[in-house]
């Protein structure tokens, strides 16, 4: 058995007697030799944190593909299994959603981080996280000094409900399924704007205030943040639905002006960014993304191969 | 985990990619045990439970190898250009390597899903000296077929109505030669096509038949959804916290038996503190 294959690598975090483990995909600068950790040196690293997928590849494998493609294009990826997750030690709690929206991953993945970054000697890292993984993201930037950016992929800033009503299911099975249900939907979401805009701008009472704090500290100094939304089924672009709150603008006036945020609309991509849409324009968004914010040698001689390949 | 134990990741070589692996050594071990695991869009959910009994079997003197099939999760490969031939040689290769480890002990075949039709095949071939089944596919062919048919009926929850697709009309589409997407997966005609060559071998339908079919030791278990999520369905992430392990005691009980394992005061101590 090897600890390296093709351009991925098997790394073991063991500081504080928490094993966290991990894939390295490494840099590709158009060289022969994929070369060792060396590779990482002196580079911004993007570290990949778990979702509520319960492994480091997540659903479809879509986060492998990712790191893959990034790492193509002449950047260091490392996706972490956080304990309790994957192969890493610890056991999963049965509130673990809860756990992950007040913060409580923040600080081991911070240490961890902090670990990572003085074995592989980088300059800093791009916490990079989707769904769930992006809360996480987002609390533990405030904790991480090695925190250089995020990439958040369709983050969400409300408090939602774990398991709902089985007669709440069936209702939205119905509104899903028929005509008749669908039109139900549809007044159902009328109403939802009515009372929104009664409340004039107010947060909805489920916003997760501790994470939007943490945004508003991290949004506000400056920090380059890549924001992806995945469309809904019921609107277009980075919009929400009919009646719900629109967050995506809330977190904008949240960071001020001086802020570093990018938002992007995913088109053709579901939830999981697994379908073959979402895997595309997920890839496209990140990797222009990067060019912009954090051109490395490795990347432009990446991307230099690349135009001279298809030239 | 106590002194000795220790678990490797590592990859090991197959034809056109390497395989994920994770070997679960203990030492002094008593047995050996290859993890055959569920189809590539089931793993997201067996995972964490999975890799709990290999670490509940290592803590009991048992070496356990586990692993991810060619073109899936941390292994390398492209999952498309992969069928079953494909695993069922991956599943050949790793208890190859497992039974020529020193030194020299009983190996089982252990079996889950679409990995206990793929376990099951492997053993009926004479590989390993017992077999244990988790709700093994009883066909390549019927178990995509079913997966296809909840990922139609999702798609008619979540797609738009110009967009919904029947497993009828997705199962042409492969038949015609195109790539369908199912769960993050592309299936190709190759899949579909290899799927109909695969089998529970008829031995192995259930302990009575496996009993008069086979010399070695073989369990199958139908495991029901108190074994969520190492079998579906799969309506909450919070299963993930799930306590299997009444059945991990249950099993290892009839493996120690199986392969007549030296349960003695020493190992008996060792699994007290684990």
């Amino acid at each position: 058995m090897k600890r390296a294959a093709q351009s991925r690598e098997l790394i073991e975090l063991k500081a504080n007697g928490t094993t966290v483990r991990g894939t390295l995909h490494r840099a590709h600068n158009g060289a022969a030799d994929p070369g060792s950790n060396d590779r990482a040196q002196g580079q911004v690293g993007i570290v990949f944190l778990n979702s509520m997928s319960s492994t480091r590849a997540a659903y479809g494998d879509s986060a492998v593909h990712l790191a893959d493609a990034i790492a193509e294009c002449g950047y260091t990826v490392f996706r972490l299994d956080l304990p309790g997750y994957g192969d890493s030690d610890g056991d999963m709690p049965a509130d673990l959603l809860d756990i992950v929206n007040r913060g409580g991953l923040a600080s081991i993945a911070a240490a961890k981080i902090a670990e990572l970054a003085s074995r592989f000697e980088l300059t800093g890292v791009i916490l990079q996280g989707h769904c769930a993984g992006a809360v996480t993201a987002i609390h533990a930037s405030r904790a991480c000094k090695e925190c250089r950016g995020l990439i958040l992929m369709a983050p969400y800033f409300h408090l939602p409900q774990i398991v709902r009503s089985k007669a709440r299911r069936q209702l939205s099975d119905w509104a899903l399924k028929s005509k008749f249900g669908g039109r139900f939907s549809n007044v159902f979401d009328r109403l939802k704007a009515l009372r929104l805009k009664l409340r004039t701008g107010k947060l909805p009472e489920n916003a997760n205030k501790s994470l939007l704090d943490s945004w508003k500290e991290v949004a506000s100094t400056r920090l380059p943040i890549l924001v992806v939304v995945p469309p809904d089924r019921k609107s277009t672009g980075v919009q929400p639905r009919l009646g719900e709150f629109d967050y995506i603008a809330h977190i904008v006036r949240l960071a001020g002006p001086r802020s570093r945020i990018t938002i992007k609309a995913a088109d053709g991509a579901d939830h999981s960014f697994s379908n073959r849409s979402g895997r595309a324009a997920i890839r496209e968004v990140t990797e222009n993304w990067l060019h912009c914010n954090f051109p490395q040698k490795a990347a432009q001689a990446a991307q230099s191969e690349v135009s001279a390949l298809s030239a | 985990m106590k002194d000795g134990q220790e678990e490797q990741a590592g990859y090991f070589e197959v034809p056109g990619a390497h395989l994920y692996t994770v070997l679960h050594r203990t030492p002094d071990p008593l047995a050996r045990v290859l993890l055959v695991g569920s189809f590539a869009h089931e793993r997201h959910v067996s995972w964490r439970p999975w890799a709990r009994w290999a670490r509940y079997l290592a803590a009991r003197g048992i070496e356990v190898l586990r692993f991810d099939y060619r073109g899936v999760g941390e292994s390398t490969g492209v999952f498309e250009e992969l069928c079953f031939s494909d695993w069922l040689e991956d599943v050949r290769l790793l208890a190859k390597w497992l039974s020529d480890r020193t030194p020299r002990l009983p190996l089982l075949l252990h079996g889950l899903g679409i990995g206990g039709l793929l376990a099951g095949t492997c053993f009926h071939e004479g590989t390993g000296d017992a077999l244990l089944l988790w709700s093994p596919a009883s066909s390549a062919n019927k178990f995509l077929r079913a997966g296809l048919g909840r990922w139609a009926n999702l798609g008619q929850l979540l797609e738009s109505s110009s967009s919904r697709q029947t497993a009828s009309g997705l199962i042409e589409q492969m038949e015609q030669g195109s790539l369908i997407e199912v769960e993050g997966y592309l299936w190709s005609g190759r899949l579909w096509r290899d799927s109909f060559h695969f089998e529970l071998p008829s031995g192995l339908a259930d302990n009575e038949a496996a009993s008069e079919r086979y010399v070695k030791p073989v369990r199958v278990v139908q495991l029901g959804k108190d074994a969520a999520p190492l079998v579906g369905p799969h309506p909450g992430f919070a299963e993930e916290a799930n306590d299997l392990s009444w059945l991990y005691a249950e099993n290892f009980a009839w493996m120690a038996g199986a392969l007549a394992l030296p349960m003695g005061e020493k190992d008996e101590a060792r699994c007290a503190v684990a």
